[in-house]
C-alpha cells in the first residue's frame, strides 16, 4: 500500500516568476549560489571565504538584486554543447579544407611569416582571457551571471584551441612556422607588450565587478574584433587566406554573445541601483588608455603583412 | 593530412608565460592558489592522464546529453513514477536535496581552479570540469522539476541548500571545508583525488545499478551519464599531489588525504549507506554498503595511496570496524529525528531484516531491539512513542549526530578549547579539527545555536527555521505505520 504523496506543486518554490511557469533555462540556472550573500557556512577568517567578502559581496559594482539578470540567449549546458558542435562541425571541415586542397602551399612566404610572428603567439593572450572569464565566473553574485562567464571561459578555450590548431597545421606544411618561438614572441616583441600589459594587470583586478568591467567591456570588445574581423578577418582575406577568415568569423560569433550578456547585465546594474552609472563609467575611463593603446599597437603590425586589408 | 590531437594539443595546453608588469605572486596569491607556493617551474611538469580538445567536448557532452533528455519525457510520465518504489522516490528526493547544488558549488570550485591553478593544462581541464558541473546541477534540476507534479517536496532539490536543515548544514560544512572555501591545491587534492576518485563512483555507479534494478530508467541514465563526466575531470587530482609530493609536500598531503577520507566516509554513511540499505527495494539492492565499500572505494584508494608512496590513514581500524555498523546506528538516529529531515525514513521490514542480517551477521543482535523497541512504542503509545525529542549531541566537526555507538562502545569525545567544550562523534574529527583549529573553532552547530538561543528550541519553531514546511515536507515513517508486516513475528538470525 503506498502512502498518500505531498501534494504537487507546478514549479520551484523559489523561483520568482509570478504564476507563470518558469523555463527550461530559468529552472536550470537560477538562484544557485546558496553561499551568497556571506552565507558560507565556514567562519569568515577563512581566506577563500574573506577573499569573497572582500572581492564579491564587498565589490563596488551593487545590486539588491542580481536574480534580474537573465542571459538574452538563454544559454543552458545542453544548449550551449549543442549550438557549439555545431559551429565546430563548421571550423572542422575548414581545416579540413586546407589539408585537402594544397591550401598552404599557395600562402605567400610574407604571410606565412606574418602568422608565425603575430597569429600563433595570440594563444597567450588568449589563455589570459580565460583565465579572466573564469574569475568572473567564480566571483559572480548570481548564478546565471556565472554560468555566462564559464561559458565564456569554454569559448576562450575554443578560441586558444584553434589557434593552436592552425599553427601546428601550419608548422606542419611550411617550413619556417616555429611553434616553440611563440613564447618569446608574446614575450618580446614590442607590439605585444602594451597587450601583455593590460592582460596581466587585469589578472590581478580583483574587485569582481572591475574584473567584469574591465574584461568584458573594456578589453574584449575592442581585442576581439581587432583579433577575429581584422588581422585573422579582413588582413587574412587580403592576403590569400580566406579560410582563416571564416575560422575567425564563427570565434566572432562568441565574442558577440559575450558582448550581448554583458551588455544586458550592465542594464539590471544600472536599473537596480543607478549609481553604478558612476561606477563604471570610471572603471571605464581608467582602462580604456591602457586598452586602447594596446589594440592600436597591435593593430600596427598589420603593416608588416604583405597586402593591407583594403577599407 | 589532419592533425591528431597529441600533433598540436601541447601547443594549446602550454600557454604560461613570465610576467614582467606584475609578479606571480599577485597573480596566483597563495590563499586563492594554495601553499606551498612554488614558482611556475614546479608546476610545468604538470599532465594529466587522458586529453581532451574542446572540440572533443562539445561532440562527446552533446551525445550525452542527448542520450538522457532524448529519453526524459518518455520516462517522466506519471504512470511510470507511480510505478516506482515508495522508498526508492524517497532516495531520489534525498539525493536530489543533497546534492544537486553541491554540484553548482563544485562548478565554482572547477572555476578556481581554473583561474588559480597554477599551469595552463590544469586550468584547461578545470575550465572543461567547470562545465561539466553545471551538467551536473541543471540535470537533477530538470528532472526534480518533472517530478513536481508527482510530488511537491521535489522542491527541495532546488531548495535545499538555502535552508538550515540540520543535514544541510552538514554538507554545507563539509563542501565549504572540501573545496568551496578552499585553495586551488587544497581542493584539488580533497574535491579531485579523494572524493571523485575515491567516492563518487559509489555514489553514482552504485546508485544507478540499483536504479536499473527499481526499474528507474531515467535517474539510472543520469547517474552513470555524470559519472563518466567525474571520471574524467576527477584526475586533475593526481598530478597536484604529485607535484606536492615531490617539492617537500608529503606530510601536507598525507594530511589532507586522511582528513578527506574520513570526512567523506562520514558523509558516506549519511547519504549513501543509510539510503541504499534502507531505502532501495530489496530486490534491487545489488550489493550491500559494505561490500561495495570494499570492492569499490577501497581496493581503488589503496592503490592510489600506494601509488604516491603515502600510508593508510592512521584511523584505518576504527573505519574497518564502523563498516559494519555506522550506517546501521545512523538509520536509526535518522528515524527517530526524521521530522526534521525532507525525505520519509523507513523502519525495516521484515524481508530487509533477512536481507541486513544475512550480509551483516551481527545486525539482529545489535540493531534489532532497537527496532523492535520502536515498534513495541509504535503498537502501544502511538506514533509519538517513536520519536525522538531531545537535542542530539552533535559533533562540531562532522555536523551529524554522535550515533556511530554500538554497546559496549561509544566513539564520542571532546575538547576544551579557548574556554568552549566542543563534542566530537570520534576522534578522527577531533583530531581534524585540531589540526586545522582556525578552520573549524568559530563554527556553531545546530545544537550550539539552540542553546546560543540562535535558532529556537521549540520543535514546531524549529521547522520553521529549517525551511520545513510542517507537516507536508517535514520526514515520515515510510509507511506511515499502514504495513501489514509490523504484526509479523521479527526473525532471528
Ligand atoms: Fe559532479
Ligand atoms: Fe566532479
Ligand atoms: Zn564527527
Amino acid at each position: 500500500m503506498a502512502p498518500p504523496r505531498p501534494p504537487s506543486r507546478k514549479s520551484y518554490s523559489r523561483m520568482a516568476t509570478e504564476r507563470r511557469i518558469p523555463s527550461e533555462y530559468e529552472i536550470v540556472s537560477s538562484d544557485l549560489h546558496y553561499n551568497y550573500p556571506h552565507r558560507f557556512e565556514l567562519a569568515g577568517d577563512n581566506p577563500v571565504i574573506a577573499w569573497y567578502n572582500r572581492y564579491r559581496e564587498g565589490s563596488l559594482l551593487l545590486a539588491q538584486n542580481w536574480e534580474a539578470f537573465a542571459d538574452p540567449r538563454r544559454t543552458t549546458y545542453h544548449g550551449y554543447n549543442e549550438r557549439q558542435d555545431r559551429k565546430e562541425d563548421v571550423v572542422d571541415g575548414l581545416l579540413r579544407e586546407i589539408d585537402e586542397t594544397g591550401y598552404d602551399r599557395r600562402l605567400s612566404d610574407g604571410w606565412v611569416e606574418f602568422l608565425d610572428q603575430w597569429y600563433a603567439p595570440l594563444r597567450y593572450p588568449a589563455h589570459g582571457l580565460q583565465m579572466l572569464a573564469a574569475y568572473i565566473a567564480q566571483m559572480a553574485p548570481a548564478s546565471r551571471i556565472t554560468n555566462c562567464a564559464a561559458f565564456q571561459a569554454a569559448d576562450e578555450t575554443r578560441r586558444l584551441q584553434r589557434i593552436a590548431y592552425r599553427s601546428a597545421q601550419l608548422a606542419d606544411h611550411r617550413p619556417g612556422v616555429d611553434l616553440a618561438r611563440h613564447r618569446q614572441v608574446w614575450e618580446g616583441a614590442e607590439a605585444f607588450q602594451p597587450l601583455r600589459e593590460l592582460i596581466e594587470r587585469a589578472l590581478v583586478t580583483y574587485d569582481w565587478g572591475e574584473a567584469l568591467i574591465v574584461t568584458n567591456a573594456v578589453i574584449k570588445p575592442q581585442l576581439d574584433r581587432l583579433i577575429n574581423e581584422e588581422l585573422a578577418g579582413r588582413l587574412a582575406a587580403a592576403n590569400g587566406d580566406p579560410i582563416l577568415q571564416s575560422i575567425h568569423f564563427s570565434l566572432q560569433e562568441d565574442a558577440g554573445w559575450h558582448v550581448a550578456w554583458t551588455a544586458a547585465l550592465v542594464d539590471v546594474a544600472m536599473a537596480d541601483t543607478p549609481i553604478n552609472d558612476e561606477q563604471i563609467s570610471q572603471w571605464i575611463d581608467r582602462w580604456r588608455p591602457l586598452a586602447s593603446h594596446a589594440t592600436e599597437s597591435l593593430a600596427a603590425v598589420a603593416l608588416s603583412a604583405p597586402s593591407l586589408a583594403a577599407g | 593530412m589532419t592533425l591528431g590531437r597529441d600533433d598540436w594539443l601541447d601547443v594549446a595546453r602550454k600557454v604560461d608565460w613570465t610576467y614582467r608588469y606584475v609578479s606571480e605572486e599577485e597573480v596566483f596569491p597563495p590563499e586563492m592558489s594554495g601553499r606551498p607556493w612554488l614558482p611556475h617551474d614546479a608546476w610545468q611538469g604538470w599532465n594529466e592522464a587522458y586529453r581532451t580538445t574542446y572540440r572533443e567536448y562539445v561532440s562527446n557532452q552533446r551525445a550525452k546529453d542527448d542520450a538522457v533528455l532524448g529519453v526524459r519525457s518518455a520516462l517522466s510520465k506519471v504512470h511510470i513514477l507511480e510505478g516506482l518504489d515508495p522508498g526508492w522516490l524517497q532516495l531520489v528526493k534525498f539525493h536530489n536535496g543533497a546534492l544537486a547544488l553541491a554540484e553548482y558549488a563544485g562548478a565554482v570550485a572547477e572555476l578556481r581552479m581554473a583561474r588559480f591553478g597554477r599551469d595552463s593544462a590544469w586550468r584547461m581541464m578545470a575550465t572543461l570540469g567547470a562545465l561539466d558541473e553545471i551538467r551536473h546541477t541543471q540535470i537533477p534540476l530538470l528532472l526534480g522539476h518533472d517530478m513536481l507534479r508527482f510530488d511537491g517536496n521535489f522542491d527541495w532539490t532546488h531548495k535545499a541548500y538555502h535552508t538550515n536543515e540540520w543535514m544541510i548544514i552538514a554538507a554545507r560544512h563539509l563542501f565549504d571545508d572540501m573545496f568551496l572555501a578552499a585553495d586551488a591545491i587544497d581542493l584539488a587534492i580533497q574535491l579531485n583525488l579523494v572524493f571523485e576518485t575515491g567516492f563518487s563512483n559509489l555514489q553514482f555507479m552504485a546508485m544507478a545499478a540499483m536504479a536499473d534494478r527499481a526499474s528507474h530508467h531515467l535517474f539510472e541514465k543520469a547517474l552513470a551519464s555524470i559519472q563518466t563526466d567525474e571520471a574524467r575531470h576527477s584526475q586533475i587530482g593526481h598530478p597536484v599531489l604529485r607535484t606536492l609530493i615531490e617539492n617537500g609536500g608529503k606530510d601536507r598531503a598525507q594530511f589532507l588525504v586522511d582528513k578527506m577520507w574520513w570526512r567523506c566516509w562520514r558523509l558516506l554513511i549519511a547519504l549513501t549507506g543509510s539510503a541504499m540499505e534502507y531505502l532501495v527495494p530489496v530486490e534491487a539492492r545489488t550489493r550491500s554498503f559494505k561490500e561495495f565499500m570494499e570492492e569499490w572505494v577501497i581496493e581503488q584508494f589503496t592503490k592510489n595511496l600506494a601509488e604516491f608512496g603515502l600510508e593508510r590513514p592512521w584511523f584505518w581500524d576504527l573505519f574497518l570496524e564502523e563498516l559494519d555498523s555506522a550506517h546501521h546506528s545512523f538509520q536509526l538516529g535518522l528515524y527517530a529525528y526524521r521530522t526534521t529531515l525532507w525525505f520519509d525514513v523507513a523502519m525495516p521490514d521484515a524481508e530487509e531484516r533477512c536481507w541486513l542480517s544475512e550480509k551483516y551477521p551481527q545486525w539482529d543482535e545489535i540493531f534489532g531491539p532497537f527496532w523492535k523497541r520502536l515498534e513495541e512504542e509504535w503498537a502501544t503509545n502511538g506514533e509519538a512513542g517513536t520519536l525522538a525529542y531531545a537535542l542530539p549531541a552533535i559533533c562540531n566537526l562532522c555536523q551529524l549526530p554522535t550515533l556511530f555507538v554500538r554497546p559496549g562502545k561509544n566513539t564520542a569525545c571532546t575538547l576544551m578549547l579557548g574556554g568552549r567544550n566542543y563534542l566530537f562523534c570520534s576522534q578522527p574529527c577531533r583530531w581534524i579539527f585540531e589540526q586545522q583549529k582556525e578552520r573549524f573553532t568559530d563554527h556553531r552547530s545546530v545544537v550550539d545555536r539552540i542553546v546560543a538561543g540562535q535558532a529556537p528550541g521549540k520543535l514546531i519553531d524549529l521547522h520553521d527555521w529549517m525551511g520545513l514546511e510542517a507537516p507536508t515536507e517535514t520526514g515520515k515513517d515510510l509507511r506511515r505505520g499502514l504495513s501489514p508486516w509490523r504484526l509479523e513475528p521479527v526473525p532471528t538470525a
